[in-house]
């Protein structure tokens, strides 16, 4: 009887005082730094979805009790605004800090996230030099997580994938073409997808790369057509998309493409190029589809509360969000450690996936997990999955100057 | 009577804070051909550019037909009878010198342009010669004949030049003086500034001293001839 | 081969406009136009409102853009330019700063994102069995009219002979009766006016944004340096040999390299013929 009555006493003791842990400071508000680039539309989409998932727990009660509050911060085009960025939020005692979007700048920024220990739930950059940090030193970079997008190793892998499994093995086009812009992350992400491509006997019968300020890509197209090359990949990011895009189309280039292209990613990019993006094929994140139970009925109801088509940064944003108050509950505690144990063991269905990290804190891509999605633009600007096949929302179009009749 | 065509009345003017014209004041009178005479450093060429505007003047006043000329900009002077022949010549190198002449007449037309051409090939035949030539690869003497020649396709009352005889041979230097002579005796009113003071002394009807940025002696060539000082520091050399 | 001619000459023919209109500045006012640049990012901008607020069909709104451009290179010479004359190096401070004003004024008004403005001509055209957007052709057409109108103009025209004679000798044109001052404010709009329908016509085929004016403007640079400061032959040769070098480059190395090609023919002009092809 004394015995049980004193098991009795901790065990309310123990939940109590875990309750008070959180209840302790019922009247403070949780406060989630969002870091971005506020000018871009990336950015005001981070802050918009980040802005719902706080209402929507918000409305629920708040996370263990208090309300979560955004405070934002610009980070700007430069590493130095970036850094300012993080300070500013560091010196407002966020909890947490949610946002990234040049690798560059929240490569600059780990320390000082570090030294604070503040936890980082990253949602726009894909360098995997921000999770080596974890791995090269755990005990300080343990606070960093990728939630957003998928690291570039395995936006490589999808890359060779979708060449051999959708370009050569569902459209038969054995020989393909690469134009990328000599920057290195165009070179590391697009040697490993040409290695995937070559094994399974895909032949790259031309590769060349090109200065992002290139005003006049005829000659580039024109070598391209030469080639016998029957599809295209570009690989596009410094290199203005709607010059290039506007330019392969004017022209009629008979050889198809799709590839990397971040300028493609905007939502009004169709639109704003008067429809000449049609049958182009880039690499996404998010589209209006089915990829969980949860995507379209956030897809539409951010459409109708902010007027606009999300960008890739918003489900990110509004999933680390969900995750880091999931994290803090089954943690029970908001301190940093406790939440970073709770984090690793996320297994969180939001609207592009089910989210999980590696010993890397990196996000881990696969099947039934988190995907990269290969969106062409087809007639009236929809965008439309064509791969992978399990994700695939319709048939894959030719340029329209190329359909037989 | 005669008319003053162009008075300068107690005119100061210079170069921020120096002063090169010092209370000048002259009257160029219808159909006259008058010389001002001074060394180098007088304030001649200043003078020059205080008629034809290229310049302001601190004080004082100069009236062209009894009007003021205060405020008027360089380019309307051509239109109001006035063409200055300026130090250094100014033609347009590259064009060849019919149109450097052509452009003399840019005011009036087409035909009073060619009337005017006629006189001035009249004058100086070596123009006629050298039509299609660019007018940078004249000879100075030449490139001066097309200067004066430009001067007068702008049909003016009043002629101004400025030191035309520098730097040219002997024989150019009388052949241009003689043509200046006819000009004044057609009816065009001429202000010529030299330093050489021999040729004036033949061809002026009357004639200032400058020295110093003030208008020291005025009268008739003889003057010079018959004033010792004068003599002395203009004849001798 | 076909292409590298077609393609060729519509390089040359958009660094012909921009460059001839920059020379002739120069050559006629002495003046290193900074902002030559804005004004082809503005006759863009100027082209976009026009589509996009009045809905104006293209080929209006290019000559509307033209037009307001000239207007703004008239006020420009009036404002920031004429009070400046007598200092060479404040007359370049000031169009420098000008060139600055614009592009944060630009980005104010409309934001960084690249924005579309319409081709006149639309759709590819295969000439000489080469595949070429049909505004390109319409480009090259557009610069050899246009350029070839203004070598009129100057050569035959009376105020073209009186912007020549300034060109040669500012002061001998006013001794003549040519108001300079009138001189001036044309080229300035004239030039304005190049470069707008330089970025009217070039725009559609590239993207609108507020620092699109920086590229052409070095560019244009650097084709008057190679041609010779204040020539507008040399203009018009460096042009031609700059974007033929340029489409030859892309196509026989790599587009990687082609870019260099401008900066390679300065160094060489400055290090071997300072003046330029046909500079004094």
């Amino acid at each position: 009887m004394q015995k049980t009555r004193i098991k009795l006493a901790i065990g309310v003791f123990a939940a109590l005082s875990s309750s008070v842990a959180l209840a302790q400071t019922s009247d403070k508000p949780v406060k989630i730094g969002i870091a971005t680039a506020i000018q871009l539309d990336r950015g005001k989409d981070t802050v918009s979805a980040a802005q719902m998932a706080a209402d929507e727990i918000n409305a629920a009660g708040g996370l263990a009790g208090r309300k979560i509050e955004l405070v934002v911060a610009d980070e700007g085009k430069t590493t130095n605004e970036g850094v300012g960025a993080i300070n500013k939020l560091i010196s407002e005692k966020v909890d947490v800090v949610v946002g990234g979007y040049n690798s560059g700048i929240t490569l600059a920024q780990l320390p000082h996230l570090s030294r604070a220990k503040t936890i980082y739930l990253g949602v726009g950059a894909s360098a995997p030099a921000i999770q080596d940090m974890v791995e090269k030193n755990y005990a300080a970079y343990k606070y960093i997580f990728r939630v957003n997008p998928l690291s570039s190793i395995d936006i490589s892998k999808s890359i060779g994938d979708f060449i051999v499994g959708k370009v050569y093995g569902e459209r038969g086009f054995k020989k393909v073409a690469i134009v990328a812009e000599n920057a290195k992350w165009a070179r590391d992400m697009i040697e490993p997808a040409a290695e995937i491509a070559k094994a399974a006997g895909v032949e790259i019968v031309f590769e060349e790369y090109f200065d992002p300020a290139t005003p006049d890509f005829a000659p580039l197209f024109s070598k391209v057509a030469k080639s016998g090359a029957q599809y295209m990949i570009p690989m596009l990011a410094a290199t203005p998309s709607d010059l290039f895009v506007k330019q392969w189309y004017d022209m009629a280039v008979p050889v198809e493409m799709g590839g990397v292209d971040t300028g493609s990613l905007d939502a009004d990019f169709f639109q704003r190029i008067g429809g000449k993006s049609l049958s182009e094929t880039a690499i996404n994140y998010i589209t209006r589809a089915p990829l969980t139970a949860k995507t379209i009925p956030w897809w539409d109801e951010f459409v109708s509360r902010f007027g606009r088509e999300p960008q890739f940064t918003a489900p990110g944003a509004y999933d680390a969000v969900h995750v880091y108050a999931d994290a803090v509950k089954r943690a029970g505690s908001f301190a940093s450690d406790a939440v970073v144990s709770a984090l690793e063991n996320t297994r969180h269905t939001g609207v592009r996936g089910t989210i999980t990290f590696d010993k890397r804190h990196d996000l881990v891509a696969g099947p039934g997990l988190v995907n990269a999605l290969w969106i062409q633009w087809q007639e009236g600007g929809r965008r439309v999955v064509i791969w992978p096949k399990d994700l695939a929302t319709g048939p894959m179009i030719s340029a329209p100057w190329l359909k037989k009749p | 009577m005669s008319i003053d065509l162009l008075t300068v009345r107690n005119v100061v003017a210079g170069y921020g804070r120096i002063r090169v014209l010092d209370d000048v004041s002259l009257d160029l009178r219808q159909g006259e051909l008058l010389a001002v005479l001074g060394a180098n450093g007088a304030g001649k060429t200043t003078l020059l550019r205080c008629i034809s505007r290229m310049m302001d003047v601190a004080s004082g006043d100069i009236l062209l037909e009894g009007r003021s000329l205060k405020g008027v900009a360089a380019p309307e002077l051509v239109r109001l009878g006035l063409c200055h022949c300026p130090e250094g010549r100014r033609l347009f190198p590259d064009l060849p010198v019919r149109v450097n002449l052509e452009l003399g007449g840019f005011i009036h037309t087409a035909d009073a342009n060619a009337a005017m051409m006629a006189k001035v090939h009249a004058l100086f035949p070596k123009l006629a010669e050298r039509a299609g030539q660019r007018a940078g690869t004249l000879s100075g003497g030449e490139q001066q004949m097309v200067a004066i020649g430009r001067a007068l396709m702008g049909r003016p009352k009043v002629l101004i030049l400025d030191e035309p005889s520098v730097g040219i041979a002997h024989g150019l230097k009388v052949q241009i003086f003689e043509a200046v002579r006819k000009i004044a005796d057609e009816g065009i009113s001429v202000l010529i500034v030299e330093q050489d003071a021999e040729a004036l002394i033949e061809l002026a009807d009357r004639l200032y001293v400058m020295e110093q940025g003030r208008i020291v002696a005025e009268g008739p060539p003889r003057m010079i001839r018959d004033n010792g000082s004068l003599k002395a520091a203009y004849l001798g050399m | 081969m076909a292409e590298i001619l077609l393609y060729g000459a519509a390089s040359s023919a958009s660094y012909a406009l921009m460059a001839v209109g920059f020379t002739l500045v120069f050559g006629v006012a002495r003046v290193l136009n900074l902002a030559h640049g804005a004004f082809y990012a503005c006759g863009a901008y100027a082209m976009y409102g026009f589509c996009a607020a009045f809905g104006a069909a293209p080929a209006i709104a290019v000559l509307a853009a033209i037009a307001v451009l000239a207007a703004v290179g008239a006020i420009v010479n009036r404002f920031f330019v004429e009070p400046l004359r007598a200092r060479p190096m404040a007359v370049l401070m000031s169009t420098l700063a000008l060139s600055i004003v614009a592009e944060q004024t630009l980005l104010i008004t409309f934001g960084s994102q690249s924005r579309n403005i319409p081709l006149i001509l639309d759709g590819p055209v295969s000439l000489l069995g080469v595949r070429i957007g049909a505004q390109g052709l319409l480009l090259i057409a557009v610069a050899i009219v246009v350029i070839g109108a203004l070598w009129l103009f100057l050569h035959k025209a009376k105020l073209g002979k009186a912007i020549y004679a300034t060109s040669q000798d500012p002061v001998g044109a006013q001794l003549v009766g040519i108001r300079t001052s009138t001189v001036f404010a044309v080229v300035f709009a004239v030039s304005a006016a190049m470069a707008a329908l330089s970025a009217a016509i070039v725009g559609p085929m590239q993207t609108v944004s507020p620092e699109m004016g920086l590229m052409p403007m070095i560019k244009a640079f650097s084709v008057v340096i190679v041609g010779g400061l204040g020539s507008i032959g040399g203009s018009i040769a460096a042009a031609l040999l700059l974007g033929y070098s340029e489409t030859i480059v892309s196509y026989l190395v790599s587009t990687e390299w082609a870019q260099i090609v401008s900066l390679v023919a300065v160094f060489v002009t400055l290090v071997v013929r300072p003046s330029g092809l046909f500079g004094k």
